[in-house]
């Protein structure tokens, strides 16, 4: 009756639960009652078995060996040991790296046998007389954004080309101006075009010859910057720790002012901060180690540096010195 | 680094998946980025399933979208006439199993894997491995009569 209970369906998916041993002994029971009854049941296990069986023979074999064959013919490759370097057995694996061994020794030998000087100096001929034939100048700075390309008329040989470019809608596109003989290249200059000159044209090998003209306003500017140039220095920043900075920060000014030092800043020298006394200093260039030396008497200095932009010809140190004020930091930390 | 059987086992797995060459090496180079994906791993075991995990899903990916036509083209000529008749058998039955179906397989019965790896791998519960696995089993039965 047991046996009855057992759905086909579920028989053929507890099979392989069966076949593996992992049925509960229930269920194990209910299965072999089932499988003692119905001659179908017996049919689909054994053929359920042969499955089974086939799955499990096949890793072993001739696949294993085409598996294997798979990896080894990968092994050859160059990426597997770029990757596994520790696989790498000399000189098998040289093998891997035939193609890289081939395209050096072909290039070296390229390098030797091949003339390249001569070479390139044909190639470097060739392409000048095509050059010639595109006598034009590109501008990419010009008034209104405009492009503006001078073409020379060319006196004798290849004139005929630069006409027919000129006329052509690539030139029409692209604003080329044709000037005529009698119009001096130096006109066309003043504007403010990057024009290149063909010096000779009858030269085998043409000079290529570039000029920049700036316009007014530009050189103005120019002018400019030079006067505002920008100095790359340092600035020196002094760290110090006093008790009684009300006497000290006078005798601390008067040292700086002995030493040639005015304010930097916009606040007095010694300006009067929550947690200590502010001094921006403009020194001599030569007296910043007199000055920490001069410090040295009253207690240690820490010296920093910081890259500082000095705009004009600014012939003086910039130093940042600050003091802290002791007494004020034991009142902080007793209040604690 | 892993061991050679960790990578004989690796090729074994696609070898039964791709029956061809081609596919059979860029695989192996997906692999490669894969395992530098891969960060800090504990063993070389977790590390051999991480890389098994990568490239089961790709696997699966990949054949959703192949014709068995297309297949029998692509396989190799030393697979198709192969003297072993349970490889040949399995040529036949290839095409029964689907994509998860047949990865499944492979990881439970070819490679010997356990319920939990496998699951680990192509990350589903164990029910679903053993499902997959027997019902698997059952077309090949059926197709072996």
């Amino acid at each position: 009756m047991k046996s009855k209970k057992l759905s086909p369906f579920v028989f053929a998916q507890q099979t392989y639960d069966y076949l593996t041993n992992q049925l509960s002994t229930n269920d194990q029971e209910k299965y072999e009652n089932k499988l003692k009854v119905e001659k179908d049941c017996q049919d689909h296990l054994a053929s359920m078995k042969k499955a089974y069986q086939f799955c499990n023979s096949l890793s072993e074999g001739q696949a294993q060996d085409i598996a294997i064959e798979n990896l080894k013919s990968y092994n050859k490759s160059l990426l597997f040991y770029i990757v596994n370097p520790s696989y790498i057995k000399w000189p098998i694996s040289l093998f891997a790296f035939k193609k890289v061994m081939l395209a050096l020794i072909v290039a070296v030998i390229s390098y030797t046998i091949v003339p390249w000087s001569k070479l390139s100096q044909s190639i470097k001929q060739k392409n000048s007389q095509q050059s010639y034939k595109l006598l034009a100048i590109e501008t990419k700075k010009t008034f209104a954004n405009k492009e503006l390309m001078a073409v020379r008329k060319k006196p004798e040989g290849v004139s005929k080309e630069v006409q027919e470019l000129a006329s052509s809608s690539w030139a029409k596109k692209k604003k080329l101006v044709v000037l005529k003989k009698d119009i001096p290249i130096d006109d066309v200059a003043k504007k403010p075009t990057k024009i290149i000159k063909p010096k000779d044209l009858a030269l085998s090998k043409p000079i290529v010859q570039k000029q920049e003209t700036q316009s007014p306003h530009l050189q103005k500017e120019k002018i400019e910057t030079q006067t505002n140039s920008v100095q790359k220095r340092k600035r020196f920043r002094f760290y110090m720790s006093l008790h009684d900075l009300d006497k000290l920060t006078p005798k601390i000014v008067k040292i700086i002012q002995d030493l040639g030092g005015v304010k930097g800043g916009s606040v007095k020298l010694g300006h009067v901060k929550p947690k200590g006394r502010y001094f921006h200093i403009k020194l001599p260039v030569d007296n910043r180690n007199k000055l920490r030396l001069a410090l040295l008497d009253y207690g240690v200095v820490r010296v920093e540096q910081e890259p500082y932009q000095v705009k004009g010809d600014e012939n003086s140190d910039r130093v940042i010195l600050w003091v802290e004020d002791l007494d004020l930091k034991v009142k902080r930390l007793q209040n604690r | 680094m892993l061991s050679q059987q960790s990578y004989s086992s690796i090729s074994l797995f696609l070898f039964f998946n791709t029956l061809n060459s081609k596919s059979f090496v860029s695989y192996f180079q997906k692999l490669i980025i894969a395992r530098y994906k891969l960060k800090e791993v504990s063993s070389e075991s977790h590390h051999h399933n991480q890389l098994l995990k990568s490239l089961a899903s790709k696997v699966i990916n990949h054949q959703a979208t192949l014709n068995y036509e297309e297949f029998k083209k692509q396989c190799d000529l030393s697979v198709k006439n192969i003297s072993e008749s349970h490889l040949r058998s399995w040529f036949e039955v290839y095409p029964r199993l689907s994509g998860a179906e047949r990865v499944t397989l492979i990881l439970s019965l070819f490679l010997k894997k356990t319920d939990a790896e496998v699951a680990f791998i192509l990350s589903v519960s164990e029910g679903t491995v053993r499902y997959r696995v027997s019902n698997s089993l059952l077309k090949l039965s059926k197709g072996q009569k």
